[in-house]
């Protein structure tokens, strides 16, 4: 008698079970995947009042010739996407009707604005009549953007030395100087 | 002799249960649609991606079928599986209509329902609804995050109360 009881026990709670199931359980679940693709972007701007640089006679005869103020006017505007781990480099490269007797120097300088891995400057570089090769003015730039007001981004300034005076001609000469916003080779 | 009847009674028993099932069939939902985002461009070199998207307002639609009938409530959560997500992502669900059928439903349309780990309520009803429509949101993109494909799986589930 007492076994039976036990077996209407067993019996009772398997139903109580059963219709716990069948009144308040998870009865569906179904799914959808949403992507997000990000595209690699590499984008430069250059925002500039640069006017000129020049050589001038100097304020009395026999003395040396001057040179004007240095022009700070000149931005670097970029937006970078790059892959995980890899970054890449902003190159600068006169053009080759370069005037002899005259240094150009750049000095690069990132100012506080955009966010992200916006790189490193290097130090000041320069070119002269020998030395026209592109150089690197920043490096490490991984994914950052600098935003695109009129003095944000990367703030380079340009000045100039009289290397040899012997070798300068009285003339006006347009040097294009060009940027490059190019990947790091691994 | 009584082990026989005893197991007579159980086998009696696990088959009442199994009609119980068969003759109660529990509600179920149909779910159709996903989204996609390509992000490859900024108006102008120096800008950030836009940070927030939208889909369309009827980019996923649920069926809730299969109801005892009118008074037949159920509810509806929602949760995200990472399958290879960022974690400056914040993605969100909005219900933007009813749907058709008999019953009611209630809730979800407001404000989006940001989706995170654990299921979050999105909203409620009773008794048989087709093309309840749903609009999705995406946030927390940037050109700070490394190029490639970001994943998530989101999880719908009905829920009979």
């Amino acid at each position: 008698m007492r076994k039976m009881k036990s077996l209407f026990v067993v019996m009772f709670m398997f139903l109580a079970l059963g219709l716990i199931n069948i009144a308040g359980a998870q009865t569906d679940t179904d799914s959808h995947v949403f992507d997000l693709i990000i595209s690699p972007v590499a984008l430069l701007h250059v925002e500039s009042s640069f006017a000129s640089l020049s050589v001038t006679a100097p304020e009395y005869a026999g003395e040396d010739v001057e040179v004007s103020p240095a022009d700070s006017n000149t931005y670097l505007q970029y937006t970078s996407v790059v892959a995980a781990g890899t970054t890449r480099r902003i190159t600068l490269n006169p053009s080759n009707n370069f005037p002899a007797g005259i240094i150009l120097y750049c000095t690069p300088l990132l100012t506080e604005t955009g966010e992200g891995d916006r790189g490193d400057t290097r130090p000041t570089v320069y070119f002269d009549i020998d030395h026209r090769a592109a150089k690197v003015i920043i490096d490490d730039i991984g994914s950052c953007f600098t935003e695109d007001g009129s003095t944000d981004g990367a703030n380079l300034t340009y000045w100039i030395e009289v290397d040899d005076i012997g070798n300068i001609n009285a003339a006006t000469t347009s040097i294009t100087l060009t940027y490059t916003l190019t990947d790091d080779l691994y | 002799m009584k082990i026989i009847a005893k197991s007579t009674i159980l086998v009696f028993l696990l088959g009442f249960m199994l009609l119980a099932n068969e003759a109660w069939p529990a509600m179920y939902m149909n779910l159709t649609g996903s989204w996609s985002e390509i992000v490859n461009s900024v108006p102008y070199a120096g800008n950030d991606f836009q940070n927030t998207y939208e889909s369309a307002t009827d980019q996923v639609t649920i069926d809730v079928l299969g109801t005892a009938g009118v008074s037949d409530q159920w509810q509806i959560v929602v949760k995200k599986s990472n399958v290879d997500w960022h974690n400056d992502l914040h993605f969100f669900v909005k219900r933007t209509s009813d749907g058709a059928g008999a019953g009611s439903i209630s809730d979800g349309m407001a404000d989006y329902v940001e989706i995170n780990d654990i299921n979050q309520y999105f909203f409620s009803g009773s008794g048989n609804r087709r093309d309840i429509n749903i609009q999705l949101k995406l946030s927390g993109v940037s050109v700070r995050m490394p190029f490639g494909r970001y994943s998530i799986r989101i999880l719908y589930s009905l829920f009979d109360i």
